[in-house]
């Protein structure tokens, strides 16, 4: 029995595949050029790649506007899919719509080509012409997705909004999505549509009636060409039915029917690689960027805080703000993410604001660098870098701390405390004396080594020049009284030295006292007579008492050859022969 | 012809100096207009022109403060300094420098012997002691003329003792400017440009590091062995360091 059922089902199943139906109706053979044509493709079974045919010598207005439908009567279903265009000629004459091709089950269908015949204008233009009240309300419907940018760049932001056009003649009931549209390769967010307000538009150069049903914000994070998958609606659309009331007039049925919008494909451009600048991470839009700390003047150990605010419109909860570098003596700690953005129709609006605490550990100056941000502009189609300024934070030393703990850091370096200057950061120098930079240094230079020699070579020069004055300030004669001088001092010194022997000191006395006389008064040895150095001596003006004494010395001298002479008598002989000599020589 | 040529780049070189002097005043002006990038820009004219002075590196080293260019603003105050040893301004403004660098050192305490010496030594430039060794060397030449000439026992013992004297302060003055120039060759200076430089232990980027230092570090230099330096730090502690991103004082 149940083999039974099987059977029925599958033949039954077979020959509702084997009754496949592709045609092409078009809602009137003759019209004039100012009216239109509605061509609808329908096919009793879902099928893929569907080509319209070109339009040759008609001017498409709209479509191909999808719709399906499906119904059970008595227990029957019934499918159907069509694809409707509206068309406007272009020229009079007989017209050809070529054939549409749809795949069904790996079968290509094909519809016969349909021939229009294409009159003068006509007074009174009617729309579809026969078309029943009922397809009439039908097809006053269309879903349509409307992106705002179908080539935007990576990450820049467009929007998707689905508007639902409804003819004046239409009503709808109500409606219910069937397939929520799933954004791949974007990231979307939908704005949500509190009211839906009705406005006035046009469609397809008449006017409608629609509503916004949906708006989404979509920012692509792939390149290349990606779709966005249509919006089902199952509508519940109000059509006249053949009934009619008590009054006669026409009772209303609701029907529901599904509408689809059309696939949308957005080429998505890639960034430009030229000029990319080392901060990019990602950022697309329109932005401000700041960093800002809320004391410029504290203790060590004490804490402040650094804020890094971005603001402005784009993908902003795409990127990351760049992380706040601290100087390394500071200690510093994750930042507080405070984020305030708003999806709006131009995109994501806000701040990003990432606030960090920081601790300075050590006194002194410190700067906080700046931070580079860059974004890519689409309208401007470049690179913006966005530089914040340096931060510079004045650290006093903490009294409270003992100042002689040194933090050990990262680096391994003890630090010491510098004390802040006392005195005012100092003003420029007002006057200078500007010389040249390389200088050449004095000291050992050639100039340097001439001199020194020229002073070293006084020496020399003195002692020569004192020489040459000596040889010239001298006569002969003088220079044999030196001599002789010379020489009773030479013999005065060699008669000391025989003090012991009386012959050989007498002996060199002698010799001495004759050579002295010699020198003073200019006479040779054989003109010695006593009388003779008398009288030379006294002429010469050597006074009486030394004349006599020197003279008494002389015999002395003789007579101690003779005569055995005592030590004393040397002795004193000695020191009266020094003695006259020296007042002698006073006096001549 | 050649006359000409001398006086022309006589005169040139004249004309540059003065607008030297215009540049300099005009660069003061920019600075107390607070726009300091344009009086770095013309100090840096001057220093393109081959004249500097202690007053132009430090104007220098105060623009770059405020500019907050750490390196150079040190940089410049050490030259100034190096030039000026002494200057108040200098040591204050370099004070004000060296409170934003990262690097704190302990310095070693000079002894006080060490120091009087080297204070001492650095009361003239090398110039100046060569220039009064020289003087007082021909002061003894002469003095050594008056001790032979002169014949009065008492004239010609002082001439002889000056002298003495003279020529013993003279070898004194060329010392002194040896040392000087001994010290000034051994300590080169220089300033580190980068914002983290690591100290290693020995002249290879493979072998361990020491620390990281940092920028606006005053580093000597001891020794060079092909791109490494040999530093020392104030603390004494002796390293290596690549030679990129460090400027000689």
């Amino acid at each position: 029995m149940k083999r039974l059922i099987y059977i029925l089902i599958f033949i039954s199943c077979g020959l509702s595949q084997a009754q496949v139906k592709f045609t092409a109706d078009v809602s009137r053979e003759k019209l004039g050029i100012n009216e239109r044509l509605r061509v609808e493709f329908t096919m009793n079974q879902d099928g893929d790649n569907f080509i319209p045919p070109s339009f040759d010598g008609f001017r498409k207005i709209a479509g191909p506007n999808q719709s399906v439908s499906q119904s059970w009567i008595n227990g029957k279903s019934t499918f159907q899919k069509s694809y409707t265009f509206f068309l406007q000629p272009l020229k009079r004459g007989k017209l050809t719509i070529g054939q549409a091709e749809v795949t069904i089950k790996n079968q290509v269908y094909k519809t016969s080509p349909q021939t229009i015949e294409v009159t003068a204008a006509v007074d009174n233009p009617s729309e579809t012409g026969d078309a029943t009240p009922q397809s009439k309300a039908l097809d006053g419907i269309h879903l349509v997705a409307e992106v705002s940018d179908t080539s935007p760049y990576l990450n820049e932001g467009i929007y998707v909004v689905y508007k639902l056009y409804v003819s004046p003649s239409t009503d709808i009931r109500n409606w219910r999505a069937l397939d929520n549209p799933k954004y791949e390769n974007f990231w979307s967010q939908s704005i949500d549509v509190k009211q839906l307000e009705v406005k006035n538009g046009e469609f397809a150069g008449k006017p409608y009636r629609y509503v916004e049903l949906r708006k989404t914000i979509l920012y692509p994070q792939k390149t290349g060409k990606l779709q966005i998958e249509p919006l089902t609606l199952s509508i519940g659309v109000e059509v006249p039915s053949n009934r009619r009331d008590i009054f006669g007039r026409r009772l209303y049925e609701t029907v529901d029917k599904t509408y689809s919008a059309n696939t949308r494909t957005i080429e998505v451009k890639a960034l430009p690689e030229k000029n990319k600048p080392l901060s990019f991470t990602g950022a697309v839009g329109n932005f401000d960027f700041s960093v800002s700390v809320n004391e410029s003047k504290l203790k060590a150990m004490e804490s402040f805080q650094a804020e890094v605010e971005l603001s402005g419109e784009g993908n902003m909860s795409l990127f990351e703000l760049p992380s706040l570098r601290a100087p390394n003596n500071t200690e510093i700690f994750e930042p507080e993410k405070n984020d305030d953005i708003r999806t709006t129709s131009k995109g994501m609006v806000g701040t990003k604001r990432n606030i960090y605490t920081l601790v300075p550990q050590q006194a002194g100056k410190q700067v906080i660098p700046s931070l580079e941000f860059s974004y890519f502009d689409p309208i401007q189609k470049k690179y913006v870098t966005l530089n914040s300024n340096n931060i510079s934070i004045e650290v006093e030393p903490n009294a409270n701390l003992n100042n002689s703990t040194s933090n050990a850091d990262s680096t391994g370096t003890n630090y010491s405390f510098i004390k802040a200057p006392n005195a005012q950061f100092n003003f420029i120098k007002l006057d200078t004396t500007l010389d040249p930079i390389h200088k050449k240094r004095f000291f050992k230079s050639t100039t340097f080594w001439v001199i020194s020699f020229c002073a070293l070579a006084l020496f020399p020069f003195f002692i020569v020049f004192k020489k040459v004055q000596n040889r010239e300030g001298l006569s002969e004669s003088d220079r044999n009284r030196r001599k002789a001088n010379k020489l009773a001092k030479k013999f005065l010194s060699e008669a000391k030295s025989h003090l012991n022997d009386s012959k050989a000191f007498y002996l060199s006395l002698e010799k001495a006292l004759h050579n002295y006389l010699k020198a003073k008064l200019r006479i040779t040895t054989s003109e010695m007579s006593k009388e003779k150095i008398q009288e030379l001596l006294l002429e010469k003006g050597g006074e009486k008492e030394d004349v006599d004494a020197f003279l008494e010395l002389l015999k002395n001298c003789e007579m101690a050859r003779y005569s055995p002479i005592t030590q004393s008598e040397i002795d004193q002989d000695f020191q009266q022969a020094k003695s006259i000599l020296a007042k002698l020589d006073k006096n001549l | 012809m050649k006359a000409v040529t001398y006086i022309f780049v006589f005169v040139m070189s004249f004309s540059i100096w003065a607008q030297n002097d215009s540049i300099f005043k005009k660069a003061n002006d920019a600075y107390a207009d607070a726009n300091y990038q344009e009086a770095q820009r013309l100090y840096q004219n001057i220093l393109k022109n081959g004249e500097a002075s202690s007053e132009l590196y430090f104007n220098l080293g105060n623009t770059y403060y405020k500019l907050e260019d750490l390196a150079n603003s040190i940089y410049y105050y050490e030259k100034a300094l190096k030039l000026n040893p002494e200057d108040e301004s200098i040591q204050n403004n370099l004070g004000f420098a060296e409170r934003m660098r990262l690097d704190k050192f302990e310095n070693i305490p000079d002894s006080e012997v060490d120091k009087t010496f080297e204070d001492f030594i650095n009361t003239f430039s090398i110039d100046s002691w060569s220039i009064l060794g020289i003087s007082f060397l021909f002061l003894a030449a002469l003095s050594f003329g008056v001790f032979l000439i002169f014949k009065r026992t008492l004239i010609k013992r002082i001439a002889f003792g000056i002298c003495i004297a003279f020529i013993l302060v003279s070898a004194g003055c060329f010392t002194m400017a040896q040392t000087q120039l001994q010290h000034d060759k051994s300590s080169v200076y220089a300033i580190i440009f980068q914002e983290e430089k690591k100290l290693f232990e020995e002249p290879n980027t493979k072998s361990s590091t020491l620390f990281q230092l940092h920028e606006g570090t005053k580093i000597k230099i001891l020794d060079q062995f092909r791109s490494f330096y040999k530093i020392e730090l104030p603390d004494g502690t002796i390293g290596w360091m690549t030679t990129e991103n460090i400027k000689k004082i």
